[in-house]
């Protein structure tokens, strides 16, 4: 009744809807802990901490990508408000060590963040497994993932530019919809057309088809947690060129699952694009058996589930 | 002579070129009317009419439909028909005809002598209007609409090209990317750059010697197209080769997030200041406290800021993104870099440094002379003038 009596009172906006949605939520369903997967979402159980702890639930945030590392940067308001928040938070899931090295700048306490490196279902992919590293006249390059201006495509085409004109055979696929104009008129621009293919989105079953078709994966992207499409192809056995960017190097270790780039640097990239196209076939080989034993390793669905449920009773 | 000119809005105070246009024909004596959807409550230069509202409740658009369709029974019957037998012949459909008939009801009952489409992207849908009415149709092309558009909307042109009796670019490249788009080369074109109000940009504090740290400055949309995030990597690689200088964005935009990250990571975040949107007049005094003026776009139709800031006398360093490499003269007014190249940019920058300053002054003179002699609004009035007259 409080809680309806204080939305009547208040103004009529979606902010306050959407509290007296979550207020409603939490009184009918008392929950024991409140997971909040979006950093800035805080705002919305910002009454949370007005309870006296011992009878409030516990509250755990996700530490993802953007939210963490680039918004509290370029947004003082968001800085502000985990500076606020995140000293009073119960737990913080980070999706790597490097997202929750960054927090503690916004007031996590080191002692209440754990590191659970996300799962894959590698029972699903294992019917996708690349057999042959050997690469043809035009070598293929591959990116998956939505058009952000983070993914680095402008970056990867700079690249792409860079290869051709000094003299590589290349072919670069970038599997993402709603290609922006900046992609298009790069590539018109930088007179790639003849090759570069956008294919808008396709089934994941054929984006892990093309995985085994392709040469390499590219990700040239300028910030990450993990990206998880670098796993799959991890799983999937294509040798992998990434930015450095998050916490892209704990799951490429450089030289040996897979080759990393400085983040922006383009000649960099180009660098490790060369290093791996001129690797022998067993080199490129290795390289997917090793990315293939850390996935396994590190970021198997089981692990993934029980590391969870651990972390949840540690913090009740 | 009576002239219409379509654009989507009424320009404000800042949009000099059809401010000025606008001014200068009626100076001339010409009778201008203004076709905008939206009109500033400000606006008075001319008379304006905008075209009917579009209901998204099918009751309501059907019967605002049936009153449109009797007025224009009443006031243009001969030109909607005109109209509607154009639409068709060119392959439209009913349905798409009579939408059409809709949307430019406010002009079809004109008598015009010149109907001119202020971008070209403001002729969609309206390619068979001017030939209904019996006036000659002109378009401008300016940069979006015609560097931009056409990548997702490839074709979008054709009825316009066949229908256009006269084509207004602002620089040659653009015309250029209109030919790669299927305009015919043997319609009549002409080249009218935009302009500035020279008595206006005129500096007021003396010239002085290089500060420490630079000051750097750009007049951007945080856009994409703007290049900012190059123009951020080149001024990274000036720090490391210990060049101290302060970097002043004025502009706002859709892509803070993703250039002051990119300032960030470049680890130059201390020395980069995002303005934000400032009025006009206080650009100006900001401006003159530059050293150096930066414009690396990767698109640009021509780009009045670079104008602004030759006619202010400082030194501009631009890509060669389409209008301006004919904006500034390479090694005359200010220096010209190719696009995309931050480590050619830097290069150019610490070259301008190390510049004798005679040599200096002499560009900094000359960027200001061209910018009086070649793009000033009476010039630009007058190139006007000429195209709605000149056969």
């Amino acid at each position: 009744m409080n809680n309806l009596k204080s939305l009547l009172l208040s103004k009529i906006s979606k902010e306050n809807l959407i509290n007296f949605n979550i207020k409603n939520i939490f009184l009918i369903f008392q929950p024991d802990i409140i997971h909040v997967q979006w950093a800035s979402h805080i705002l919305s159980f910002k009454f949370l901490f007005n309870i006296p702890i011992d009878i409030r639930p516990k509250i755990i945030i996700s530490l993802r990508g953007r939210l963490i590392n680039i918004t509290p940067r370029v947004d003082h308001k968001t800085a502000e408000l985990y500076r606020k928040t995140f000293p009073i938070v119960d737990g913080f899931h980070a999706v790597s060590s490097a997202i929750g090295f960054e927090a503690l700048r916004w007031g996590a306490e080191e002692n209440k963040i754990r590191v659970i490196y996300s799962g894959l279902d590698l029972a699903k992919i294992n019917t996708y497994t690349k057999k042959c590293w050997e690469i043809g006249p035009v070598a293929k390059i591959l990116s998956v993932g939505r058009f952000h201006w983070k993914k680095g495509y402008h970056l990867a085409l700079d690249g792409l530019k860079m290869l051709l004109d000094r003299g590589r055979a290349v072919h670069y696929t970038i599997i993402a919809p709603g290609v922006p104009d900046e992609v298009l008129y790069q590539i018109k621009d930088q007179q790639l057309n003849a090759f570069v293919e956008i294919i808008p989105g396709m089934a994941q079953s054929r984006v892990f088809e093309k995985m085994t078709e392709a040469d390499i994966f590219l990700l040239p992207s300028v910030e990450e947690g993990i990206a998880n499409v670098v796993l799959e192809a991890m799983a999937i056995g294509l040798p992998v060129v990434s930015s450095d960017c998050g916490g892209m190097d704990e799951v490429i270790q450089n030289n040996t699952t897979g080759l990393l780039f400085n983040t922006r640097n383009i000649p960099d990239m180009v660098a490790q694009i060369e290093k791996m196209l001129d690797d022998t076939v067993q080199g490129r080989e290795a390289f997917a058996q090793s990315a293939r034993q850390k996935v396994e390793q590190q970021h198997s669905l089981e692990g993934f589930r029980a590391d969870f449920n651990q972390f949840y009773n540690s913090v009740l | 002579m009576r002239i219409g000119l379509v654009l989507n809005t009424s320009p404000s105070y800042s949009e000099t070129f059809f401010q000025s246009k606008i001014s200068g024909l009626k100076y001339q004596g010409f009778d201008v009317i203004l076709f905008a959807e939206n009109k500033a409550s400000n606006f008075d230069l001319c008379q304006v009419k905008s075209p009917p509202k579009v209901s998204s409740f099918f009751g309501i658009q059907f019967i605002m439909l049936l009153w449109k369709f009797f007025q224009l029974g009443l006031t243009a019957p001969k030109q909607s028909y005109h109209f509607f037998c154009l639409e068709r012949n060119s392959g439209r459909s009913l349905k798409e005809t009579i939408k059409n008939i809709y949307l430019n009801s406010h002009i079809l009952p004109e008598k015009l002598d010149w109907l001119h489409f202020g971008f070209a992207t403001t002729a969609l849908r309206s390619e068979h209007v001017a030939k209904a009415i019996r006036a000659k149709m002109g378009v401008s092309l300016r940069g979006y609409d015609i560097a931009l558009y056409p990548l997702k909307h490839p074709e979008c042109y054709r009825l316009l090209w066949h229908n256009v009796d006269k084509v207004h670019a602002i620089s040659n490249d653009l015309l250029e990317l209109a030919y790669q788009n299927g305009l015919n080369s043997e319609k009549p074109v002409k080249k009218i750059t935009p302009a500035v109000d020279v008595s206006l940009y005129r500096r007021e504090t003396p010239i002085s010697t290089f500060h420490s740290p630079l000051k750097i400055f750009t007049v951007a949309r945080l856009h994409w197209k703007k290049g900012l995030e190059y123009t951020l990597e080149a001024l990274a690689i000036l720090k490391k080769q210990g060049i101290p200088f302060r970097y002043t964005i004025i502009g706002a935009g859709e892509e803070y997030e993703r250039l002051a990250f990119a300032a960030y990571q470049f680890g130059i975040q201390d020395w980069v200041s995002f303005k934000g949107k400032i009025p006009h007049d206080q650009v100006k005094s900001e401006l003159e406290n530059a050293d150096i003026y930066l414009q690396y776009s990767i698109q640009e139709g021509f780009c009045n800021a670079v104008l602004e800031a030759q006619a202010l006398g400082l030194l501009c360093v631009v890509s060669n993104a389409e209008g301006l490499s004919e904006n500034i003269i390479h090694g005359r007014s200010g220096w010209v870099v190719p696009k995309r190249q931050p480590r050619l940019l830097a290069e150019q920058i610490k070259a301008i440094l190390e510049m004798d300053e005679q040599y200096l002054l002499k560009i900094r003179t000359a960027a200001i002379e061209r910018v009086r002699n070649e793009f000033n609004l009476e010039k630009q009035q007058q190139e006007f003038i000429k195209f709605y007259t000149e056969e």
